[in-house]
């Protein structure tokens, strides 16, 4: 499902218009995000929930140029899905 | 930090930032994973746009082992809803390492110094010592890449001109002091801008190089083979001529640099051949089959025709080498066979089954090489007759051999061994084990007899 079949269920079960639904959707996944760089993270009842992950730096080696390099560290979003999803999706 | 925030939250922040009812947002964002919910289970895959991409994952059955009894037990597989945030989260959560590859160098200098300061289980001088050891490498790689370029260019290899251009990619990600950054990146951009003219002129020199090897390998093949047909073709002789006309001397260099006319490098070949012809065999001239048409080419026409004559004359052997043995061959088989019969009929009708014996037996004596009397008739397919009755039981002996009863145990040597060396494989083991009764069968004495079953 692309981003724009995904809007279009949205706005046909919210009686929003595509315009409309597309912002919201926008300011929603922006405000998430926002949330998970503070540092904190966002559970959605039913759903699942996010939160950020230190991936701490490493040291690589690559072999064509022989040379030690350092993947610095960085933080990355984990999604979890909720036990309730769990029990809905293994239903049958 | 660290807050977890509820659905509750989210819906009126957003409420807050799109300027609308608490109610629409909250209906909204409740639509939002909905529908991700929904066309999940449908077993679809929801791209969303700036956020990644949702997936079902189905989690297969694995055994596990309970802790406290020890007992094994299988975790049923189940159905996952797998995320992938998109590059643009990450970036979005990490502003600061945004531009990272570009600044690679000194970005990686910096976070170096930053994982000593913080790491506590890296050692330090090791460390440190990186950026050392990597630096000097760099200096000293440049040159020696680009006087290996140079050689290259005159002999061509393409392995080889690929390899250094890896290693300077990899030099961009090189860790390196803030310091002389500037400088190798200096060197490096001259490095790379000179390698990479040398490498395009190499690669043309090698592409050109490897067609004419190609085109010389197929000429020398065909030239043999194409020999015969021409008998009574004037094709060759014309392009043959074609050469007189031109200069041979200037069509030899020019066929490295520009082979690409195939013709000339066919003529060329074929004067390298007539030359040869001529210096190694000076006999007179006695061509009757063809005349010359013109002086020049008489002398290679002649040498073509004495070729393929020559040629022909071999094939002719060969075949009728050939067709001999496999008659021969053949004959020996039926020699076999029949001499079975023989043997018995021979008792009653000995008349019939000598007469086919005897050319028979003659080939076969002729194939082996063997000194057998002709003149003989009636030892000659007994001897014949008792030959497979020879063979036969030295056959079943080894298969007798193969399997004995019993084996003595040596040193060193376990059931697994024994059981690989009398039946190919380690699985007769249990079979072993089953007519025989060991103490320990994984501790058996040195020179115990063990029954083989």
């Amino acid at each position: 499902m692309t981003n724009k079949e995904f809007l279009e269920k949205i706005s046909q079960k919210t009686r929003l218009e595509m315009g409309e639904a597309k912002e919201l959707s926008s300011l929603l996944i922006g405000t998430v995000l926002e949330e998970i760089a503070d540092g904190n993270s966002v559970t959605i009842q039913g759903f699942g929930s996010f939160e950020p992950r230190e991936k701490a730096s490493r040291r690589i080696y690559n072999p064509t140029s022989k040379a030690y390099m350092v993947v610095p560290s960085k933080t990355t979003l984990n999604y979890k899905m909720s036990g309730a999803l769990k029990t809905q999706l293994n239903k049958e | 930090m660290n807050e977890k925030l509820s659905f509750q939250n989210i819906a009126d922040a957003l409420a807050r930032k799109a300027g609308v009812q608490k109610k629409v947002a909250e209906t909204f964002s409740k639509a939002f994973f909905d529908t991700i919910v929904e066309a999940v289970s449908a077993g679809d895959v929801v791209k969303i746009k700036g956020l990644g991409t949702f997936k079902l994952i189905e989690v297969g059955d694995r055994e596990s082992v309970n802790v406290s009894t020890g007992m094994r037990f299988v975790i049923p597989g189940y159905k996952k809803l797998s995320f992938t945030a998109e590059d643009h989260v990450v970036e979005v959560l990490n502003p600061q390492t945004k531009n990272e590859e570009e600044v690679t160098l000194a970005e990686d200098a910096h976070t170096e110094s930053v994982v000593v300061a913080e790491s506590a289980k890296v050692a330090e001088p090791v460390m440190v010592a990186e950026p050392i050891k990597t630096e000097a490498p760099i200096e000293m790689e440049e040159p020696k890449e680009e006087e290996d370029i140079e050689t290259l260019i005159q002999v061509p290899e393409p392995e080889r001109v690929e390899t250094p251009q890896d290693a300077f990619a990899g030099i961009d990600m090189l860790i390196s002091t803030p310091e002389s950054v500037d400088d190798i990146r200096q060197q490096y951009e001259a490095a790379k801008a000179k390698m990479e003219t040398a490498v395009e002129e190499a690669r043309k020199a090698n592409a050109e190089k490897v067609r004419l090897e190609k085109l010389l390998e197929r000429l020398e093949k065909n030239v043999e083979p194409e020999v015969v047909p021409h008998t009574e073709k004037t094709e060759k002789e014309v392009s043959v001529e074609t050469v007189k006309d031109t200069n041979p001397v200037s069509a030899i260099p020019v066929t490295p640099a520009n082979e690409k006319a195939d013709p000339s490098v066919e003529t060329f070949e074929e004067e390298k051949r007539q030359a040869a012809f001529n210096r190694v065999m000076t006999e007179p001239s006695h061509s009757q089959e063809e005349k010359p048409q013109s002086k020049p080419s008489s002398n290679k026409r002649f040498w073509l025709t004495v070729l393929i004559i020559l040629l022909l004359a071999v094939l002719g052997v060969f075949i009728y080498l050939i067709h001999r043995n496999i008659e021969a061959v053949e004959k020996v088989h039926t020699v076999e066979q029949t001499t079975k019969p023989a043997k018995k009929d021979k008792s009653v009708q000995p008349a019939k089954s000598t007469k086919p014996v005897v050319p028979k037996a003659d080939k076969d004596s002729l194939v082996k090489a063997q000194k057998a009397d002709s003149v003989k008739v009636a030892p000659e397919p007994q001897k014949e007759a008792s030959k497979p009755d020879a063979q036969k039981p030295e056959v079943q002996k080894p298969a007798k051999e193969e399997r004995p009863k019993t084996h003595r145990m040596q040193r060193g040597e376990s059931l697994t061994r024994v059981s690989q060396k009398y039946y190919g494989t380690k699985d007769s083991v249990r079979a072993i084990l089953r007519i025989n009764t060991f103490a320990d069968p994984n501790n058996i004495p040195v020179g115990a007899v063990v029954k083989l079953p």
